[in-house]
């Protein structure tokens, strides 16, 4: 007695730049709230950044073994006898700072959730898959983490730069480790990024999962 | 299935339990058949069912018992990307707050279902702009819902609500937030959808001007149908409406 739609053709992707097209007009449309996740990646990001070129720049002058150098070196705090190794503590403060942010980050993203619950059942109702609903904010999460990585780690280089530069005088730029402040750089780019996506999984798939019904019936 | 028919309800009912003994009965075994081209208006007090049924002959909700069939196909054998499927092709939906998606454009808006159904950008532009001037906003298909007036973010509605050719249009309180005039030229639009492109229009309203244009009127109260009335049989007054009652058993 009924038909089906056994014949209807496979899964038709959405290009991408169609998804990355809304994102971008989404991540615009709200703004602020897209400015306080950003914050959140900047703070950790520019945190990490700080630690991990302060830590660059104390190995290298450990290394250049000079008297007057190393009296400051300790008024700073810094083990000069462990040259050459990443302090513990510093690692740990890092990750714990990263976990802070990036639940700050899920929360905001999961408000961002409840605010466009109506968009999210105007788009399935228009014949979006959960498969688009994800990638979008997928999309909105990484767009996001690449402007607050950027952000971040320019910001933590400069005050790692200026502080050291206090502490030490003229020793840091006679010895700047660029290469090694580079390849630390880039890792906090990463985390930044991994620290956005990872945190916009739960909220994108309880966005995608969301029925047409219950998210119309909603009252904005 | 009688091929005149595109939408079949039998014994729909939807209950929501609220707490252990407590059940609402919002639609309570709603049978009906709405032919192919019509124009049916389904009207009733609030909290009687009227948006429930919408919902559930839109397949946006799925029923507690009882079955619908649209196009022939029982919605609730369905996985998710056949409910998507179905959605994008076959059912374009106009709803009381418009629901156009704020970072888009006019002419976004009605590009996306296209997309969805796997149109390429560069047709899809096309026939969003070709429909866009057809409703009337061939100057604002570049702006975005902000600018635009209730009357006109209601027409990127209607627009895209048929981008895709659906074989049905569900509209629901399509002119609640319009002014009079407005409203009619928006009723005049679903009628000229019914009638030139032969599309089902169904639509949940208040508004007793939608009734002239409606080939049958749905009443429905506590979750059942009470009449349901050919538009030939209403004798429609200024200030009164008349009924040759045609009492259905539900």
């Amino acid at each position: 007695m009924s038909a089906s739609y056994s014949d209807i053709p496979d899964q038709i992707a959405i290009p991408w730049p169609v998804v990355v097209r809304v994102s971008w007009a989404g991540i615009k449309r709200r703004f602020m709230r897209a400015m306080i996740t950003l914050v959140g990646v900047v703070l950790a990001i520019a945190f990490v950044s700080y630690m991990l070129v302060v830590d660059c720049i104390s190995r290298s002058l450990v290394h250049l073994d000079i008297t007057e150098l190393n009296i400051l070196l300790l008024r700073a705090g810094v083990d000069i006898h462990s040259a050459g190794k990443t302090d513990e503590m510093v690692v740990l403060l890092m990750c714990l700072t990263i976990l802070t942010c990036t639940i700050g980050i899920l929360n905001s993203m999961l408000m961002a959730v409840a605010e466009r619950i109506r968009e999210i059942g105007t788009l399935k109702c228009l014949g979006a898959r959960d498969q688009f609903i994800v990638r979008l904010y997928f999309i909105e999460s990484t767009l996001q983490g690449i402007a607050g990585a950027v952000v971040g780690l320019v910001l933590g280089l400069v005050v790692a730069l200026v502080v050291t530069t206090f502490q030490y005088g003229g020793f840091v730029w006679r010895s700047l480790p660029i290469f090694s402040i580079m390849g630390n750089l880039l890792i906090a780019f990463f985390v930044g990024i991994v620290m956005s996506v990872v945190s916009s999984i739960l909220p994108a798939y309880a966005a995608a999962r969301k029925q047409p019904i219950e998210a119309l019936r909603i009252e904005e | 299935m009688d091929k005149d028919i595109v939408i079949r309800a039998i014994g729909v009912k939807r209950y929501y339990n609220e707490g252990t003994d407590w059940v609402t009965k919002a639609l309570d075994g709603v049978t009906v058949d709405i032919n192919r081209g019509e124009y049916l208006s389904i009207m009733g007090p609030s909290g009687s069912g009227k948006s429930t049924l919408f919902n559930m002959i839109g397949g946006i909700d799925s029923p507690t018992e009882g079955m619908v069939f649209i196009d022939e196909v029982d919605v609730a054998q369905l996985d998710s990307y056949e409910l998507a499927w179905m959605r994008c092709h076959k059912i374009g939906y106009i709803f009381q707050s418009y629901n156009i998606l704020p970072a888009l454009t006019a002419l976004e808006n009605v590009m996306l279902p296209m997309t969805f159904a796997g149109k390429s950008p560069g047709a899809g532009r096309e026939k969003a702009a070709a429909i866009l001037r057809q409703v009337g906003l061939g100057e604002r298909m570049f702006h975005r819902p902000y600018e635009l007036s209730g009357g006109q973010q209601q027409r990127v509605a209607v627009a895209r609500a048929i981008a895709n050719d659906p074989v049905i249009v569900l509209a629901d309180e399509p002119t609640a937030n319009l002014d009079v005039d407005t409203g009619q030229e928006m009723i005049k639009m679903l009628n000229s959808l019914c009638k030139e492109r032969g599309i089902t229009v169904i639509s949940a309203t208040h508004d007793m001007n939608m009734l002239d244009v409606s080939d049958r009127i749905m009443w429905i109260e506590d979750g059942r149908v009470k009449r349901l009335e050919e538009r030939s049989s209403l004798d429609i007054n200024v200030g009164g409406l008349q009924t040759e009652e045609q009492e259905v058993s539900a």
